[in-house]
C-alpha cells in the first residue's frame, strides 16, 4: 500500500492543514480505504473529495449505520440440500472522515455491545480496521448535550484522528492512535499543538450520574407525563447512535436482520400474548433506563452520548434530558 | 454447512430422531428429540435449565428450555403449539432437519443441590424445564435426599410427560400431581383449608390448584430447595404459600422466560432492568427475582 507518512517519527503527531491539502489527502487514500463522509442526511461513500463538507451540521442518520447497517443478511438456506451458509460482510479497510465526537463515541459503545462474550462477526468484520477522523464541533448542535454526558464538542477520547478547525484557513490534525497514524500525510506541515477554543453549552446540567437517583425512580408518576405524548413512532430509537437493538426474520431461504425498536409493543410481546411493556409508559420507561442507568449498571458507562437527535427529532417534542431531571429529587 | 464455529448465529444442523405427542387440543405439546448432525459444530454440553434457540429453516428461531438432563446424553424440548415457528415444528416428521444454537444462560446450580431434599413444582408447559433437574435427579439419584414432585394442569389430559410421571414412584420419587377441574378418581383437596386436607392412603392424584396442594403436601422447609417453574399467577402464589411453610427465598429457585431474539444479549428485547433473561437467567434465585424491576 501507498504510504502517507514521513516516517515513523511518532513524536510528530499534530499537524496543520488547509482544505485543498485535506482533499489531497482524501484523494489519496481512497486508493487504499472506503472513504464515508457526511452527505446529505446520512453519510456515504466520498465519490468527489472536492466537494468534502468540513463543517456540517450533524447528519439526522448516525454513521453507526456503516458498521450496524439497518437491514443485512445473516446466512442463506437451501432446505432441500440442508445447506446453511453464512453470509459474512466484505471486509475493507475504511475510513469514518469528519464524525463527530459524539457518533464516534457511540461506535464505542456499539463495540461494548458486540464484541463481549459472544463476539458479533457480522459488526466486527465491518468494525475492525475502520479508521473514525473526528472533527470537532465549532458549535453545539441544536439541543446538543454531550457535555451532560461525559463528552465534549473536541472530545479526542474515541477518535484515531481529530480535526479541528482553527480558523477560516487552517486545521489542526492530530494523529493518536497507531491506526490513526497509517494515514499520516506528507503535505500535512508538523506544527505545535494549539488547545482550540471550544463553544460554550447551552445546556449546563450534568447528567452522568443519573443512575444515582435513577435507580429508586422505576415507579414515579412522572413517567406518564412524558409518555402520554408519546406516539410510538420509534424515531428516538432508530435514529440514536447508540442504540442496537435488533429483531431476526426468515425468508424462504434468507435470515435476516433489521434494527427494531423497544418503543413498538410488538418488540417485546410473547407467542401467548402476554406481553411485559404492553403500555408506552413501560417503553419509554425502558429506553430511558437503558441509557442511563441499566447499561451503566453493566458496563459503567452510559448509554447516551448526547447528540441530541432523539430530543431535535421527536415529532412530539419529548426530551428526555427534562425526562431525566425531573426524576431527581 | 456451518463453516464459520464463531459464528454465534449460525445454527448446528440438527435431526428430528424422535416425537413424542404429549397433549392433544389447540394448543397441543409435542416433545421433540434431536441429534446434531453438523459435522463442524462444537459437542454440545449443556446445564440442567439451559435453553436452545431452534431454526426452522426459511420460518424463524424460538428458545426453548432443554427437556431432558446432559446426564441423557441427548437433546429434547417440549413445544406449544401457539405460533409460526412452533405451528411449523408440530407439521415436521421424525427425520426432518432443524437448526440448533446454544446452550444458552445460565442453569439450575444442581451440583450446590447434592445432599439437599428436592421439591419440584410445576404448573402446565413449565414441566419442560423442571424436567430437566428431574432427570438429572433420578439419574443422580444418591446424591440427593428425599425428592418431591407436585405437578398441575388444567385437566388430566394436559399433564406433560404424564405416562413418565405416573412411574416415578419407583425411582423414589415422591409424585403429587393435580388438575384443575373435578374429574373421576382425582380427589378434592379442602378448598377452603387446603393445609387440613386428609389425604386417603395412596392417593396421588388431586384435584386443586397447585398452590393449594403445596399447603396440602406441607413440605418440610429444612435442607430442601424448592424449584417452581409455570405460570406467572402460580409461580406468585406457589411462592407465598412456600413462605407460608417456612421457605426462605433463598430456597427457591424459578425460571423466568421473555421473547428473545438472539439468545446472547444484544438485540435487547428480553431486558429485565439491567438483567438479561437470555444471559444471566433464565434460572434465578427467588431473593434475585425480588430485586427486579417489575417489568415482566
Amino acid at each position: 500500500m501507498t504510504s502517507y507518512f514521513r516516517g515513523d517519527n511518532l513524536a510528530e503527531n499534530v499537524f496543520r492543514a488547509n482544505r485543498d491539502s485535506i482533499i489531497k489527502w482524501l484523494k489519496n487514500l481512497t486508493e487504499d480505504y472506503e472513504i464515508w463522509a457526511p452527505a446529505r442526511e446520512r453519510f456515504e461513500i466520498l465519490e468527489e473529495p472536492e466537494k468534502i463538507s468540513l463543517e456540517y451540521e450533524n447528519t439526522i442518520i448516525p454513521p453507526k449505520e456503516i458498521v450496524f447497517p439497518q437491514t443485512e443478511k445473516l446466512m442463506e438456506f437451501n432446505i432441500s440440500n440442508n445447506e446453511v451458509r453464512a453470509t459474512l460482510p466484505e471486509s475493507r479497510k475504511k475510513v469514518i472522515f469528519g464524525i463527530r465526537p459524539c457518533d464516534a463515541r457511540a461506535i464505542r459503545i456499539l463495540d461494548i455491545v458486540f464484541r463481549g462474550d459472544y463476539e458479533d462477526p457480522y459488526y466486527t468484520t465491518r468494525k475492525n480496521g475502520t479508521v473514525l477522523v473526528v472533527l470537532t464541533c465549532n458549535e453545539y448542535c441544536e439541543e446538543g448535550f454531550c457535555n451532560a454526558t461525559g463528552g465534549s464538542p473536541g472530545d479526542s477520547d474515541s477518535a484515531d484522528i481529530l480535526m479541528t478547525k482553527l480558523d477560516d484557513e487552517s486545521f489542526q490534525i492530530e494523529f493518536l492512535t497507531e491506526k490513526g497514524r497509517e494515514l499520516g500525510f506528507d503535505d500535512f506541515e508538523a506544527a505545535e499543538k494549539v488547545e482550540p477554543e471550544l463553544p460554550e453549552p447551552e445546556y449546563t446540567k450534568n447528567l452522568e450520574n443519573a443512575d444515582g437517583w435513577l435507580s429508586y425512580k422505576f415507579v414515579s408518576p412522572e413517567w406518564d407525563k412524558f409518555a402520554r405524548k408519546c406516539i410510538s413512532c420509534g424515531i428516538c430509537t432508530f435514529l440514536c447512535p447508540t442504540c442496537h437493538c435488533f429483531d431476526i426474520t426468515d425468508t424462504k431461504n434468507r435470515r435476516i436482520r433489521t434494527w427494531d425498536s423497544c418503543q413498538f409493543s410488538e418488540y417485546t410481546v410473547h407467542t401467548s400474548s402476554h406481553n411485559p411493556r404492553p403500555e408506552k409508559v413501560h417503553r419509554v420507561r425502558n429506553r430511558v433506563l437503558h441509557k442511563f442507568l441499566y447499561f451503566k449498571e453493566r458496563n459503567n458507562e452510559l448509554m447516551c452520548v448526547g447528540c441530541g437527535r432523539c430530543v431535535r427529532l421527536c415529532p412530539e417534542g419529548i426530551d428526555i434530558r427534562e425526562i431525566v431531571e425531573s426524576m431527581e429529587d | 454447512m456451518n463453516s464459520d464455529k464463531k459464528n454465534p448465529y449460525l445454527p448446528a444442523l440438527a435431526r428430528i430422531v424422535k416425537i413424542t405427542p404429549e397433549t392433544e387440543g389447540e394448543r397441543a405439546i409435542k416433545t421433540f428429540r434431536a441429534e446434531i448432525i453438523d459435522e463442524n459444530a462444537d459437542s454440545f454440553n449443556f446445564q440442567p435449565g439451559q435453553t436452545i434457540m431452534v431454526s426452522v429453516f426459511g420460518k424463524g428461531e424460538s428458545m426453548f428450555a432443554i427437556s431432558t438432563s446432559p446426564t441423557r446424553k441427548n437433546i429434547e424440548f417440549s413445544v406449544m403449539r401457539v405460533g409460526r415457528v412452533t405451528l411449523k415444528l408440530h407439521q415436521l416428521e421424525e427425520g426432518s432437519i432443524i437448526g440448533i444454537r446454544g446452550p444458552y444462560g445460565r442453569g439450575f446450580p444442581v451440583e450446590d443441590w447434592y445432599g439437599k431434599n428436592i421439591l419440584l413444582i410445576a404448573g402446565g408447559i413449565g414441566m419442560a424445564p423442571l424436567r430437566s433437574v428431574l432427570h438429572y435427579v433420578i439419574d443422580e439419584r444418591e446424591k440427593f435426599r428425599d425428592v418431591t414432585l407436585i405437578y398441575g394442569a388444567r385437566t388430566s389430559k394436559d399433564l406433560v410427560y404424564r405416562n413418565e410421571l405416573e412411574t416415578l414412584q419407583s425411582d423414589d420419587i415422591n409424585v403429587w400431581l393435580s388438575i384443575d377441574t373435578e374429574e373421576e378418581g382425582w380427589f378434592k383437596v379442602n378448598w377452603d383449608k387446603p393445609e387440613e386436607t386428609v389425604f386417603p392412603p395412596e392417593t396421588r392424584h388431586f384435584t386443586g390448584f397447585v398452590p393449594m396442594i403445596v399447603l396440602a403436601v406441607k413440605p418440610e422447609p429444612e435442607n430442601t430447595v424448592a424449584i417452581v417453574c409455570g405460570p406467572p399467577v402460580m409461580i406468585g402464589f406457589t411462592v407465598q404459600n412456600l413462605e407460608k411453610l417456612g421457605f426462605g427465598d433463598k430456597q427457591i429457585y424459578s425460571t423466568l422466560e421473555n421473547k428473545m431474539k438472539c439468545g446472547i444479549g444484544k438485540c435487547g428485547r428480553c431486558n429485565i432492568g439491567s438483567v438479561y433473561v437470555c444471559k444471566d437467567g433464565p434460572v434465578f434465585r427467588y431473593d434475585e427475582i425480588r430485586k427486579l424491576p417489575s417489568d415482566f
